[in-house]
């Protein structure tokens, strides 16, 4: 059956390890585009990526918001989130109903 | 585009089938949007919720693990956390919105372990590592860590459903505007121009009748 991977900084998937997911430590970009595509051979249902990784990895990850598995989610960073997760969905809102209808004004 | 039709009856009542079809069509497809719409708004409500629980807990999950991290040396930590607890296992079914396929896990248990580890791992069974040599701020980030992660694997599933929603919502917005601003528009303009000569056709015969009736009665 499938897991979950979990791809980020070294301190930051050290927890989920230990809370049942299988994580990808890694502390740099090529590292980090090696343990996407060593994920994408595994068997995996969801893939959590941590907000600095997805910046960098944006583009690889692009195309696997399409395909069935596995599913990306991006993690709030431990310090301080950035809101990278909220704004992909505020972007496909926008995607969805022509106008970015739900955060007007909040922010 | 212009449709080009001849000017015949048959070709008429053609096009009229066809905008009674497309009309049907863009109703149906109109109906389908606006459900569409409810769903997704309904579910991103729920996504943002989601997130917003997420980004609380994490931030003090990730309080308590550094400050296990402050009391343990390094080394040991590596090694606590070295041994695999059982990954756990998801289980994926699939529901339909609407015609869209969309995915919901869930947590199936633990793929090894499950039977070694007094019974199961989950939250609050016994850890993986020595109780040792480990503090219990090490116990209380992992137990928060476990607690996160069912919100995490809901989150993954609500999100994919949005992003397959919001596809199917942008499809069908597109047939709805090409139907009723394309496509309509045009049958309809090709039913007046049929029809308009048509009768130039009955004019031009009934003004060659009277002409001829004309003649006739003149001899």
């Amino acid at each position: 059956m499938p897991k979950v991977a979990v791809l980020g900084q070294r301190d930051a998937v050290l927890g989920f390890k230990a809370s049942g997911a299988v994580a990808f430590p890694a502390d740099n970009p090529g590292e980090a585009r090696e343990r996407l595509s060593a994920i994408l051979e595994g068997d995996y249902a969801i893939l959590l990526v941590t907000e600095e990784i997805a910046q960098v990895l944006e583009k690889d990850l692009e195309p696997l918001y399409d395909m069935p598995k596995p599913v990306v989610t991006i993690l709030p960073d431990a310090r301080k989130p950035q809101g990278v997760g909220m704004e992909l969905l505020r972007r496909r809102v926008e995607k969805a109903i022509g106008a970015d209808i739900l955060f007007k004004g909040e922010e | 585009m212009e449709i080009r039709a001849n000017a015949t009856r048959q070709e008429l009542t053609r096009l009229k089938g066809r905008i009674r079809m497309a009309q049907r069509g863009h109703r149906l497809l109109k109906d389908k949007r606006d459900q569409l719409m409810r769903e997704f708004l309904s579910i991103v409500h729920e996504s943002r919720q989601l997130r917003q629980q997420l980004e609380e807990q994490l931030g003090v999950a990730y309080k308590s693990f550094s400050l296990a991290r402050a009391v343990l040396s390094p080394s040991v930590l590596e090694e606590a956390l070295m041994v695999p607890g059982g990954a756990e296992e998801i289980a994926v079914s699939y529901r339909h919105i609407m015609n869209v396929v969309v995915p919901e896990m869930e947590i199936a248990g633990q793929g090894r372990g499950h039977d070694h580890v007094n019974g199961s791992g989950r939250t609050g069974t016994p850890p993986s590592y020595g109780l040792a040599t480990t503090s219990s701020d090490l116990d209380d980030a992992i137990a928060r860590f476990q607690g996160i992660l069912p919100l995490l694997v809901r989150l993954s599933y609500v999100e994919r459903t949005i992003h397959l929603l919001a596809d199917e919502i942008e499809k069908t917005r597109r047939r709805v505007n090409a139907l009723e601003h394309v496509l309509i528009p045009e049958l309809e303009q090709a039913v007046k121009s049929v029809e308009m000569r048509l009768e130039e056709m009955e004019r031009a015969n009934i003004s060659r009748l009277m002409r001829i009736k004309e003649i006739v009665r003149a001899h």
